[in-house]
């Protein structure tokens, strides 16, 4: 009862985000097919990548869940039950923005042959065109698996920031840029190149460069990635209290 | 089973104790005062109850299960906390639709009409809000959702003198259409004094009176007159405060005035304030 | 509407009851009218309900008022004179025994009281 409702706020509370967020896209894509149609004889280049604006929009919606926390708390939801709306809610808008990212992609491609969506850039060398049904039903299920997994990425990061105290965050806001930056280069260096190669082998095989640019293989890894990092979250959120 | 049920409740914040095994209940469909200095540790107890912060230890039931992470015990709780836990770019249209959609109960007129007495906005937003309406926003909400335990956190934060009179007279007027119990914290303790029917004194986190108002007013009195007369006087009383004034003195007493006083002594009731203040005084001094 | 006025220190449903008393002896509420609900009177002078119902009960267990279901309060036949009886008993105490022991502390005579109560009377 109470999860349906506190989901069904969370969806409200993203739609108008979302209605701007398409709109602006829907004007980039308008711009960009009248610039090609019209002026044909010159090369404009490819537009592409617009679904990974999709991904950063849903990182950056779950990463402002603090105020949801609050006004689901004010009306007696638990903490449970806000985790519960946070993952439905998630998915639910993932789902959407898959589907609509997929027709999106497929009528770009029919209109302007000057546009790529950014998962057939990655796994071209499996599809001959973006117009198959294979490329359409397999690109739905990797956008709906890569989106919530953005989902979870920003959901946890705000639950570690909300629970951490004022010196852990500045530890973390440092020491995280830093051990990538500096301290991993320096280890990756010391091992002879090791460390980088690894890390390059395990995302080549987690996305599945590595066996004939197989999208099932990112699907799966980011799957089992969002339940890691939403475990996580879900063990954050469980004795979260609300900030004055 | 019915009402709130606190039992032996314990909270700390680091070295500070915050409550002291509590045990405590609400219920009746009457209306509370919830009373202490600041730093006594109403909020913290309020905020156990609506599931806002953790117990270090014991319970709290909401007729009969626990209000833990519990969404059909908080279903039948509005806290009215202290600050604004609405998102600051919604309206107050929005916040009563969303109330209207996770308490059925709430009563879409009422807030109406309120919102019309108090010439509140209904498209104002949150962060446009003064401390007053921001008060006064709270209030119509918790009085609107008629949920069985409204809570209410110093509800007249910020309000001036006519705004606090129309929000008591509220109160009263829609918990005598829909009775319900209401806890009211509050430091104000003369205006809400009439108010409620019920008074827990919570003093250092602990609970140190808990019994009808008329009761509670029935337990004190001052006694006035020569200080010989006075000492006296007081002899088999329990005292728990004086007042010098050359050789006259006032006594403050605990218990009820008995029927044997000598002519030369004055008696006045000690009003709810002035005993709340000796009590915890006294506490603070032992 | 009564206008009430609770600034002694005596409990509130007491009060309540000799303030609807009053309205009644100033003829407010004649016999055989309605007095104002509980919820009125609880709202108009922020007295819980359950306060001033006590006060109303006092004066319908005296049968000052009386109930009629499903509307209200209605004050009874004889019900002035009740009061006034009622309240030449309390005069006594009420009254002269506090202006006496007032006048003692002062060294008043009896006389000057005499004169006093004389003048006030008068007036």
């Amino acid at each position: 009862m109470t999860l349906k409702k506190a989901t069904a706020y969370r969806l409200s509370d993203n739609s108008k985000a979302l209605l701007i967020f398409y709109f602006v896209i829907f004007a980039v894509m308008l711009s960009f097919i009248l610039r090609t149609t019209l002026f044909t004889s010159s090369n404009y280049g490819t537009l592409g990548g617009l679904d990974a604006s999709s991904m950063i929009f849903i990182f950056v919606v779950s990463l402002i869940f603090a105020e949801s926390f609050k006004m689901l708390q004010q009306n007696g939801c638990s903490r449970k039950t806000i985790f519960l709306s946070f993952v439905y809610s998630t998915i639910i808008l993932a789902v959407v923005m898959a589907v609509v990212d997929s027709l999106t992609a497929m009528l770009m491609d029919i209109i302007t042959s000057n546009y790529e969506s950014g998962f057939f850039q990655i796994y071209q060398a499996r599809y001959q065109s973006m117009r198959s049904a294979q490329h359409f039903f397999e690109g739905l299920l990797w956008y709906v698996t890569a989106y919530v997994m953005m989902g979870a990425i920003g959901f946890f990061i705000t639950n570690l920031y909300y629970r951490m105290g004022k010196l852990l965050k500045v530890l973390v806001s440092v020491g995280v840029p830093v051990f990538f930056v500096i301290i991993l280069p320096i280890l990756s260096n010391l091992t002879g190149g090791a460390i980088y190669e690894g890390i390059k082998n395990f995302f080549d095989f987690a996305w599945g460069f590595s066996h004939g640019f197989n999208p099932y293989f990112s699907m799966v890894s980011a799957s089992i990635f969002s339940v890691i990092l939403g475990g996580l979250a879900f063990l954050l959120i469980r004795r979260a209290v609300p900030k004055q | 089973m019915k009402g709130i049920e606190i039992r032996n409740l314990s909270k700390s914040y680091g070295e500070v104790v915050a409550l002291k095994d509590i045990n405590l209940k609400f219920g009746g469909d009457k209306i509370y005062g919830l009373l202490g200095r600041n730093g006594a540790g109403k909020t913290t107890l309020l905020n156990i109850i609506s599931n806002r912060l953790f117990p270090d230890s014991g319970e709290v039931l909401v007729d009969g299960e626990t209000a833990i992470e519990n969404d059909s015990a908080q279903r039948k709780i509005y806290m009215m906390g202290e600050s604004n836990f609405y998102p600051e770019g919604m309206t107050i249209r929005q916040a009563f639709r969303w109330s209207q959609r996770f308490y059925p109960s709430f009563d879409r007129n009422l807030a109406l009409s309120l919102v019309e007495k108090f010439s509140l906005g209904l498209d104002k937003k949150m962060k446009s809000l003064s401390t007053g309406y921001n008060s006064i926003f709270k209030a119509i909400v918790a009085l609107a959702t008629k949920v069985p335990y409204t809570l209410l956190d110093e509800p007249v934060l910020g309000l001036d003198a006519n705004h606090r009179d129309l929000l008591y007279k509220s109160l009263l007027e829609s918990y005598q259409e829909h009775p319900r119990t209401i806890v009211i914290s509050t430091h104000l303790i003369d205006e809400v004094a009439n108010i409620i029917e019920d008074i827990v004194i919570i003093d250092q986190g602990e609970i140190l009176r808990n019994q009808s108002s008329e009761e509670m007013l029935k337990q004190g009195y001052t006694v006035y007159g020569t200080a010989a007369a006075i000492d006296n006087y007081i002899a088999d009383k329990e005292v728990i405060g004086f007042d010098n004034l050359g050789g006259l003195k006032t006594a403050y007493i605990l218990g009820e005035v008995d029927n044997i006083i000598p002519p030369e002594l004055e008696v006045t009731k000690l009003n709810l304030q002035k005993l709340f203040v000796v009590l915890t005084n006294r506490r603070a001094l032992k | 509407m009564l206008l009430l006025h609770f600034t002694d220190d005596r409990p509130i449903f007491i009060q309540v009851a000799e303030q609807i008393e009053n309205g009644i002896l100033a003829d407010a509420f004649p016999e055989g009218s309605q007095v104002p609900s509980t919820t009125e009177i609880s709202v108009q002078y922020k007295i819980n309900p359950a306060t001033v119902l006590k006060g109303m009960n006092l004066l319908v267990d005296s049968d000052i008022l009386f109930k009629k279901r499903g509307v209200g309060m209605f004050v009874s036949s004889g019900a002035r004179s009740k009061i006034r009886k009622k309240r030449k008993g309390q005069f006594y105490d009420n009254y002269i025994i506090p202006a006496v022991s007032e006048a003692k502390k002062l060294g008043l005579p009896l006389e000057e009281i005499l004169s006093l109560i004389e003048r006030g009377f008068d007036k």
